[in-house]
């Protein structure tokens, strides 16, 4: 049973009580922000090549499961719940993943998509899944292609926050 | 009348499908036997939880869920969540933040939150529709006490205030506040109020039932009592279908009750929709709730709904019936609420009066004198006591009922006695007393056993520990309802009244030596016109509580024990006013005796001890310029070691711990972990479960396993305590808490680690390592220590080791 994916892009909640640390730090909450973007991007950059490569399913886990801890942290639950997907995937502990039309229905109403993601949600599932290990690295290719997204709208949403692009 | 259609997401619909319950139906004040159908869904949230549960879910309501029922709901569902053990029906409250047009999630850093001042005001309608979250104190209907109240209050607070400083019978500008007071005019007062009380009625959105609400019933027994007899009044006024039947429902006026509430919901609708700064969808000046101000500007606010709140008005007046999840209720689970137990304790237990057409019976007021509840030496007058009445009456003029704001010296609450003599005769004098309350069972006499160097000036402001606050609530509840018993049995036999009669009002306040203790509220506000971090921060500002040995110790240990924590010590003195200079013991410890210290000071060898750790120096009062959270300063000095592999969490909790001056080291993997943890000198551990190269249960294990060793080596003398380690589990599994458990963690906490749990984590087991270290120290110094020691390092061990 997969949990349901939170519907807020930013756990506000979270993410503010790191931000009242800036009080006696400033700017710390926005360094950390930055770091995160650069650990995440290094990460999916990761993940794309194990995909490509050996599709090793265990380095996937840790993967998945390394900015899983970041994000929640930081309150970015879309994206911790997607690397959750793919921790559970690479440990074989789930076999499904969402379509891409039941992520969509999950986002905030008043979210705007530009026209990459229209186009990405619009691209329908690759069916037949493969099986065996095969089918594991699917749909962590599915996972990462969903938290990928899930980071653009929410690197888009801390920009806003800080009024400066990220 | 029709109610705001609003498109909603498909799993709001049944939002609209409402029940159909006949308003004779809900008159019988009890639940109706057959389930309604839910009402809505509310999105709550525990606010600052760390632990099971930090997402937002959804509750069921029903038409006639008050948010006393709401939270019956969420602990029902959170019960197997520690958070739910930790937490009652008392302890919890449903609110949001509000801070200049954002609503909860956006709001202040939850964190430092910790309230200041407690600012119980209703509002009124005018400052919602002025798309302002400043809440007004309701000073049209409480005099002169509350007007200082209201100068306490910050500058942005003063603004709509003209509006509403004199009801006005104005036509259609404030409907519901017309009513309020066409009600007041048209009905003579038939009981005088407590300004306590009338701050429990002046909200305009309960029109219909201003059943004096119960407020934060701290005693489990009551919660359950008066829940079955709360009013129910407050499903008429909301309930669809019997607002269908309200056109027959005519006030005092002759003015229906429900045009003039929807009319007023929809003029606020209109003007808040214009207004940039709205921070609600819909007014929620219909609500009954209380405000605290959390920071210093005064810009934010803790809105916490009244627990007689129905949850559908909250989700109507808030969210016009579409809660995005974004935006839970959040619950607060505050012990400060029970600060203001001992303020505001108020019963109400009301059911609706009223037939199937819905017009108010009239029920003879019967009035009961004042009965004095004396709750741990604290006497308390309480206001008299009324039983029947119709809800009308509770609309009351204010200006025509003078609120009894006298407070006689015979009320004098306590007594500071410092002797066997004077105990014996304090306890002599209550015990006469009881002979003048009559043959009801009198309250027990109580004795608050105090700390020495407890100012006597202080005892009525919020100084005593917070346990003892709650103690002392929950027996004056306990009191009062002893003596509603037999004041009920006794003196009403007009109305044929039992304690037991649910259908009958009985309302009951506490007039908790007002004038007094607001007096005291306002000089503490006026000293510290920073927000107030907390009651333990009020505590240290006001109470020289004094550490000090209690009888006499070996001057040789005392000397000892100087010697040892002197760095530690020298940095962190308590400054308290009555203590004795440090540099005086010093000089005392070295060269005099026991009885010439004595001599010089006139309190039996007051040693200025300081704890195994000593806590943080406390900020000037005057200086507290950062807001401050309780746990600040009472956290140990100790030493932690971060385990976590990732930088982003590692710089997080970093950064907690410095803010919070905790010495701290960071390890990368299992391994790392391990290998400080063998340099010594650590207290406590944070460690991530899952970990490269060495995982954290890995780590663990590791440690515990040279702990053995280690303490199977030494055989004589000192060993050293077992280093705490906390696990921070990625996943809520039970799975994962238990490995962690198994590998010989003491603790752990759910990530996204919540910083509020992670410093209570760090109190309570720091605490706990201070005493430790406290007593192996002593276990290398003495011999006769040697059974204490192993009693207090035996449950950690098991635990650890199990």
């Amino acid at each position: 049973m997969i949990e349901p994916m939170p519907i807020e892009i930013i756990n506000w909640g979270i993410l503010n009580e790191i931000i009242s640390m800036d009080e006696d730090d400033p700017e710390f909450s926005k360094g950390l922000i930055i770091q995160y973007i650069d650990q995440a991007e290094t990460t999916f950059g990761e993940m794309d090549a194990q995909l490509q490569g050996s599709r090793d399913l265990a380095e996937l886990e840790k993967l998945g499961h390394f900015l899983k801890g970041s994000s929640a942290a930081l309150g970015l639950q879309r994206i911790a719940w997607s690397c959750e997907r793919i921790q559970n995937l690479g440990r074989k502990a789930e076999k499904s993943f969402p379509s891409k039309q039941q992520l969509r229905d999950t986002m905030p109403a008043d979210l705007v998509l530009d026209e990459s993601d229209n186009a990405y949600f619009s691209q329908p599932d690759a069916e037949p899944l493969p099986q065996g290990d095969a089918l594991y690295a699917a749909l962590i290719h599915k996972a990462l292609q969903q938290a990928r997204f899930e980071f653009k709208v929410a690197r888009q949403q801390l920009s806003e926050y800080y009024g400066e692009q990220l | 009348m029709r109610r705001q259609a609003s498109p909603l997401p498909p799993n709001y619909s049944s939002v609209i499908s409402r029940s159909s319950v006949a308003p004779a139906e809900l008159g019988l004040g009890l639940y109706p036997k057959t389930v309604p159908a839910p009402a809505g869904y509310l999105w709550v949230k525990i606010e600052n939880s760390g632990d099971a549960i930090n997402q937002a879910f959804r509750v069921q309501i029903h038409d006639n869920d008050t948010v006393e029922d709401l939270k019956d709901v969420i602990l029902q569902k959170l019960n197997t969540s520690r958070w739910a053990k930790v937490n009652d029906n008392a302890s919890i409250s449903l609110g949001v933040y509000t801070n200049g047009g954002n609503v909860m999630g956006a709001g202040p850093p939850s964190l430092a939150s910790m309230p200041a001042q407690y600012h119980t005001n209703y509002t009124t309608g005018a400052n919602a529709a002025a798309g302002s979250d400043v809440l007004n104190s309701p000073i049209d209907i409480v005099p002169k006490l509350f007007q200082k109240q209201q100068q306490q209050m910050t500058p942005q607070s003063a603004v709509p205030d003209s509006a509403i400083l004199t009801p006005q019978p104005k036509q259609n500008t404030h409907p519901s506040k017309l009513s309020v007071v066409t009600a007041t005019n048209e009905q003579p007062p038939l009981r005088s109020l407590s300004p306590k009380s009338f701050m429990n009625m002046g909200t305009d959105g309960s029109l219909l039932d201003h059943s004096p609400s119960r407020i934060y019933t701290t005693s489990p027994k009551l919660a359950s009592l008066p829940k079955a007899l709360m009013s129910r009044t407050n499903s008429i006024t909301m309930s669809p279908t019997a607002a269908n039947g309200m056109h027959a429902f005519l006030n005092a006026t002759g003015r229906p009750y429900s045009q003039s509430r929807m009319a007023s919901n929809e003029g606020n609708l209109t003007s808040a929709s214009t207004s940039p700064t709205a921070a609600f969808p819909h007014s929620i000046s219909k609500l009954k709730y209380r405000t605290e101000v959390i920071n210093k500007t005064g810009a934010s606010f803790r809105l916490t709904f009244m627990p007689d709140e129905l949850a559908v008005n909250i989700l109507h007046c808030m969210f016009n019936d579409n809660q995005p999840a974004s935006e839970p209720l959040l619950i607060f689970s505050s012990t400060e609420l029970s600060i203001e137990h001992h303020d505001t304790i108020e019963l109400a237990m009301t059911t609706p009066e009223g037939d199937a057409n819905g017009t108010p019976t009239q029920r003879p007021v019967v009035k009961l004198d004042p009965i004095d509840v004396s709750a741990h030496g604290r006497h308390r007058k309480i206001g008299p006591i009324e039983i029947g009445g119709d809800r009308q009456d509770d609309n009351s003029a204010p200006e025509d009922s003078e609120p009894d704001i006298s407070t006689p010296a015979e009320y004098k609450t306590y007594k500071l006695i410092t002797n066997e003599k004077q105990l014996q005769e304090a306890s002599n004098f209550m015990n006469g007393e009881e002979g003048l309350v009559g043959d009801e069972p009198s309250p027990k006499q109580a004795i608050l056993l105090l700390p020495k160097g407890y100012a006597e000036e202080y005892n009525t402001s919020n100084s005593a520990s917070l346990d003892d606050e709650l103690d002392q609530s929950l027996k004056t509840q306990h009191d009062i309802q002893q003596a509603i018993a037999t004041q009920l049995s006794s003196t009403s036999p007009s109305t044929s009244l039992s304690s037991a009669t649910l259908q009958h009002n009985f309302d009951l306040s506490l007039q908790d030596d007002d004038s007094q203790y607001l007096a005291n509220h306002q000089q503490q506000q006026q000293q510290q016109h920073q927000r107030q971090a907390s009651l333990s921060e009020s505590n240290h500002h006001h109470v020289p509580l004094n550490e000090q040995e209690v009888g006499i110790i070996d001057p040789m240990v005392g000397s000892q024990w100087q010697d040892k924590s002197s760095p530690t010590k020298s940095g962190t003195p308590i400054d308290t006013p009555t203590s004795i200079d440090s540099a005086d013991l010093v000089r005392g410890r070295g060269n005099a005796s026991d009885s010439s210290l004595s001599k010089t000071h006139s309190k039996p060898l007051p040693k200025d001890r300081p704890l195994p750790h000593p806590v943080r120096p406390r900020p000037k009062p005057s200086s507290s310029s950062a807001p401050k959270s309780t746990s600040e300063r009472v956290f140990p000095k100790i030493n932690v070691l971060i385990v976590e592999d990732n930088v982003i969490n590692q710089a997080i909790l970093g950064s907690f711990l410095r803010k919070h001056k905790i010495s701290y080291k960071v390890a990368k993997n299992g391994k790392e972990a391990v290998d400080i943890w063998k340099e010594g000198g650590l207290h406590l551990i944070f460690m991530d479960l899952q970990l490269p190269v060495l995982s954290g249960i890995e780590a663990a294990k590791q440690i515990r396993n040279y702990e053995k060793d280690r303490n199977k080596e030494i055989t004589s003398g000192r060993k050293s305590p077992p280093v705490i380690i906390v696990a921070l589990t990625a996943s809520n599994s039970i799975e994962d808490k238990r490995n962690a458990l198994l590998s010989g963690c003491n603790d752990y906490l759910t990530k996204p680690v919540n910083l509020h749990w992670l410093s209570k984590k760090i109190t309570e087991w720091g605490c706990m390592q201070a005493l430790i270290d406290f007593d192996s120290w002593k276990q290398g110094q003495s011999r006769m220590t040697d059974s204490l020691t192993t009693k207090s390092e035996h449950p950690l061990k098991g635990k650890a080791i199990s």
